[in-house]
């Protein structure tokens, strides 16, 4: 009886402790990880995701540590090249700077990584 | 009978005195908690919105969600087509807050596609189906239960579009928020799950003005689908992306431009390229199954139909779509001139990739999946997958394709080691973590061209089958028409 008794004691507790967690994960989350700073102007360029930069559609893929390869379309047919970290490049009549490189690392399906390479256009 | 439980438990030997008064103790926390709920429930009963709460919380416990208020995420598939049952975490339904509606559209009433209505307004049944839908949201004692919502969206049926507009104008904003809230977050066992939202906004979006469809979309999500998460964080970081700049808006648009082919396709800000890549198989294989996929109904909006297991599912899409700088931001246009000599886009692509965006829940949950699931979702026809070790020979390729299938394929993810076949898109290298589809064979020659769905800028790429077989991770076919 004693046993049974404080089961049902501890089965409170379980039912108090748990809900007070459920109501804590109902509550904002402000889990937003560390801004990353980067130049006024800079845009993302989430891997293989063609985006629109003016009149530009420019894309990142094949990313590394330190460098990346940069498409980009403007009237014709793309022009392409890889850019290191840091380096000014000017690719089918865009110019820019590859300003930084977060990588995903996660092994994603097609479509799913998150890599991004941050780049600043000179105008 | 407290003596009685008292002997109970010394006659099974039982507790001295000092337990006897912990036990008591904690009796009498348990009669407090138990009081605390009744007054909860009490409280939940008078006030609505605590009931709301309650019922969140409840759900959250039995579908172990752990949160309240987060959205729909849809069930998602493994490479192979299965249910990996990591993303169907069930309903975890949007809260609609209590401040205005917006106005997302501009000031147009009706589609430029729709058809001049000859629907004519019986008012008498507007002011029945409205009588109906007030009576079954007043929910009573017990609140707005299921049958109370059944009972709304019977009174729905029926009606055409313009008397669906006359309702819906008939109602104010807070009576709105309340309907759109009960099905969302409804009392225990009250609110709807998503598919069945889903059939009453299919009904609602098929027939009503743009004007009245505008007014619902600021209400809730489960009209035009969100874009907010779309590129992850990067993408939330940078404050001139598709996600934190483009609107919905309808663009000058005509369904199909010269018939429906795979270079009409070109993958926009989006991490879809598995469904671009699937949808331009398909369309290389049967165009048939994109146009008998879409109908445009007569209000301007286009029904569409996906599979789910092989299952059709029909989803009806505004032609809205997610626009940057007066430009669609995903599925990339360029605009080209349409059967009234204006200028403007082919739609078809852009109507696809929303309809399966509001189909899995938003824009975000169409990042990232399998091309060979891409296949099926598009046919409805189960896909094949193997490792290009065991991939069919060109031969088997060659007959496949031109038996009418579809073959699309996975690269290699990012750090794996890759062969010379990868490098700068523009200059016929494959990328990572990418979707292709397989255009062509030559079986004497013995090549295989891919495509890269990025669009008409970039070349197709031929390769030998030995440099085909060392630059892929999957291969996936699809007979598309059995």
């Amino acid at each position: 009886m004693t046993g049974s008794v404080r089961g049902r004691g501890g089965a409170l507790a379980a039912l108090l402790v748990g809900t007070a967690l459920v109501l804590a994960g109902c509550g904002p989350s402000d889990d937003e990880g560390d801004a990353v700073e980067h130049p006024e102007g800079s845009r993302a360029l989430v891997l293989n995701q063609p985006t629109a930069i003016g009149d530009y559609r420019v894309v990142a893929s094949n990313v590394t540590e330190d460098e990346a390869g940069i498409d980009v379309v403007g009237d014709g047919p793309a022009e392409g090249d890889r850019v290191a970290l840091g380096d000014e490049a000017t690719i089918g009549g865009f110019t820019f700077t590859l300003v930084d490189i977060v990588l995903d690392g996660k092994d994603s399906a097609p479509g799913g990584s998150g890599t991004t390479v941050w780049i600043l256009p000179a105008d | 009978m407290l003596t009685g439980v008292i002997t109970r438990g010394r006659r099974r030997g039982a507790p001295g005195p000092g337990d006897r008064g912990a036990g008591t103790l904690e009796y009498l926390g348990i009669v407090v908690v138990a009081a605390l709920l009744v007054g909860a429930l009490v409280t939940a009963f008078v006030r609505a919105d605590i009931g709301t709460v309650l019922a969140c919380e409840l759900r959250s416990i039995v579908d172990q969600s752990g949160t309240c208020g987060g959205a729909d995420v849809p069930t998602t598939y493994d490479a192979d087509g299965e249910d990996d049952g990591v993303s169907a975490v069930g309903d975890q339904p949007t809260r609609i807050d209590d401040g205005p509606a917006t106005d997302t559209g501009g000031g147009d009433t009706v589609y430029d596609t729709a058809t001049p209505t000859t629907d004519t307004v019986d008012q008498d049944a507007v002011d029945d189906a409205l009588d109906d839908i007030r009576d079954a949201l007043d929910g009573g004692f017990f609140g707005v239960r299921g049958g109370d919502l059944d009972d709304a969206k019977d009174a729905l049926d029926g009606l055409n579009g313009a008397e669906i507009d006359a309702l819906i104008a008939s109602m104010s904003d807070d009576e709105l928020r309340h309907w759109i809230n009960e099905l969302e977050d409804g009392w225990v066992g009250g609110g709807w799950d998503r598919e069945q939202r889903r059939e009453l906004w299919e009904l609602i979006v098929s027939k009503a003005s743009k004007a009245t469809l505008d007014r619902l979309a600021g209400l809730t999500d489960e009209i035009q689908p969100s874009f907010d998460d779309v590129g992850g964080d990067g993408a939330r970081d940078d404050p001139e992306s598709v996600a934190n700049t483009a609107d919905y808006d309808e663009v000058n648009h005509q369904l199909v431009v010269g018939g429906i082919k795979p270079m009409d396709i070109a993958q926009g800000a989006i991490g879809d390229c598995w469904y671009m890549a699937s949808l331009m198989a398909v369309v290389q294989a049967d165009p048939s199954v994109i146009g008998g996929a879409i109908t445009q109904n007569a209000n301007g909006t286009y029904t569409v139909r996906l599979y789910d297991d092989g299952k059709p599912v029909y989803i009806t899409v505004t032609p809205d779509m997610v626009v940057r700088d007066d430009n669609p931001a995903f599925s990339y246009q360029s605009p080209q001139e349409l059967a009234d000599g204006t200028q403007g886009y082919e739609l078809w692509p852009l109507v696809m990739e929303k309809a399966l965006a509001l189909h899995w829940g938003d824009y975000a949950a169409i990042e990232g999946d399998s091309p060979g699931l891409g296949l099926e979702v598009v046919t409805g026809q189960s896909s094949s997958s193997s490792s290009l070790d065991d991939a069919p020979s060109v031969s088997e390729l060659s007959s496949l394709l031109d038996g009418g299938g579809a073959v699309t394929l996975a690269s290699f993810g990012e750090g794996d080691d890759l062969p010379d076949t990868y490098g700068n898109a523009s200059d016929g290298g494959l990328v990572t973590g990418h979707a292709y589809y397989v255009k062509s064979v030559d079986p004497k020659k013995g090549t295989v061209t891919v495509v890269n769905p990025w669009g008409s800028a970039y070349a197709p790429i031929t390769l030998s089958y030995a440099e085909f077989q060392d630059s892929f991770s999957t291969i996936y076919t699809n007979e598309v028409n059995p």
